[in-house]
């Protein structure tokens, strides 16, 4: 004879009447019905469009940063996609954004939302809670063979260095559902639906005010290893002379760290490095 | 300095890359959803945000609340309500959301079904049992 052992665990949290507000009121029939649109945009979040301090106490502002996005597919997974195990989404849907789009995330300011890259019309209602994405470098303009390229500027006491940094990797990210204020991806007749692709820079640099045992900042190298490499008041490299100039240890946490810009709000990816 | 990468010359590494993040697992306890949340690094999320959706309308949180200093928390999902639900976890840039499908009545054994090494020992040897009092059985109906 089997005992189980069950205990049940008192109950936590508020009722409904408490709830956030959120955008719409969307039920499983509505979900049932016709079409609608989706909507793809890119976040940097306030980090690159306001600027932030780093970890070792760099205050760094961002005149631009390119990412270039292309591949982008949404879906409708079930089972809902986990990008903790990877592995393939499977989806009773999905949907393709075709197109290379080149962001500058520094645009804007505290106000500014996320940025829009385009929209499909027209695709089968109901809720998409999945979205992959590759990042490869851009074939034109000032980001023309990365990537990501940051153009920014870094301050600390008198210090204060012209910043350009350039990384040619490719990555494909892999997310589920979008993790943020309100639920996002639902499309319904009459009612967009929006997908963000978001990029955690703060990952790179850290963020001062967080603590420093923290797990963002334990992960992040901080500014002060590129400001060693400063030339006349500017840092200008790239992955190639960074392998070259930066401490191993140091440039093989960048090379880890760099996998895990990619979000959906604040819900982490699956990556994947293209060569 | 700058170094193009022609397109076609991409290929996909099938390393699997997972940096660091907030990880939700949840499990039945009577009739009880149980969510345990922490850090890649095991850290328990403490005092993260927490919203329930019910898969009866899941774009508006039905319930909201807070993990304790463990990372965990527990509601009583009302299953005429739905048998679907999800529950989003956040905390200072971390999040996760975990979903849940339910059955009808709450079972006793947890809905992920796992069974312990007591449990699985003990039904083994039941069985193994089952086998050797058969043969027994049959063993002493020949000698008759």
């Amino acid at each position: 004879m089997l005992l189980l052992s069950i205990t049940a665990v008192s109950c936590g949290g508020d009722e409904a009447d408490q709830a956030q507000e959120v955008e719409q009121d969307i039920t499983e029939e509505t979900l049932q019905q016709d079409t609608g649109d989706l909507m793809f945009t890119v976040n940097g979040e306030d980090f690159v469009r306001s600027g932030f301090v780093s970890m070792d106490g760099w205050h760094i502002t961002f005149r631009h940063l390119y990412v270039t996005i292309t591949d982008i597919t949404a879906y409708k997974s079930h089972p809902p996609y986990d990008p903790h195990s990877g592995g393939e989404i499977i989806a009773t849907t999905q949907v393709d954004l075709d197109g290379v789009f080149t962001v500058d995330l520094a645009q804007g300011d505290s106000n500014t939302g996320p940025i829009l890259i385009g929209t499909l019309d027209d695709v089968p209602a109901g809720h998409y809670n999945a979205i992959t994405w590759s990042m490869v470098p851009s074939s034109e303009g000032p980001s023309r063979g990365y990537t990501i390229y940051l153009d920014a500027q870094a301050e600390k006491g008198d210090q204060s260095y012209n910043v350009r940094l350039g990384f040619e990797t490719g990555y494909r990210y892999s997310a589920g559902e979008y993790v943020g204020d309100v639920r996002k991806g639902f499309v319904n007749a009459g009612v967009p639906g929006e997908l963000e692709m978001t990029f955690h820079f703060d990952h790179i640099f850290g963020d001062i005010d967080q603590p420093a045992d923290c797990d963002l900042n334990m992960m992040a190298i901080g500014f002060e290893p590129f400001a060693a490499l400063m030339g006349e008041g500017t840092v200008e490299e790239d992955l190639a002379t960074l392998e070259r100039k930066l401490p191993r240890e140091i440039y093989a946490k960048l090379l880890e760290v760099l996998t895990t810009l990619g979000h959906t709000g604040e819900g982490h990816c699956h990556c994947t490095v293209i060569q | 300095m700058k170094t193009l990468l022609p397109f076609a010359a991409l290929l996909l590494l099938t390393v699997p890359l997972f940096g660091h993040g907030a990880r939700a697992i949840w499990e039945l306890q009577g009739d009880s959803v149980h969510i345990s949340a922490s850090y890649d690094d095991g850290q328990p999320l403490s005092r993260a945000q927490i919203t329930v959706f019910s898969g009866a309308a899941p774009s508006v949180p039905y319930m909201v609340g807070m993990t304790d200093e463990n990372g965990e928390f527990s509601f009583l999902p009302d299953r005429e309500e739905s048998l679907d639900w999800d529950v989003q976890v956040r905390s200072a840039g971390h999040g996760d959301m975990v979903h849940l499908s339910l059955t009808e009545e709450p079972e006793a054994a947890s809905e992920q079904g796992t069974f312990s090494t007591l449990q699985v020992v003990l039904m083994s040897a039941c069985v193994v049992w089952g086998f050797v009092g058969t043969a027994f059985f049959f063993a002493s109906r020949r000698k008759k």
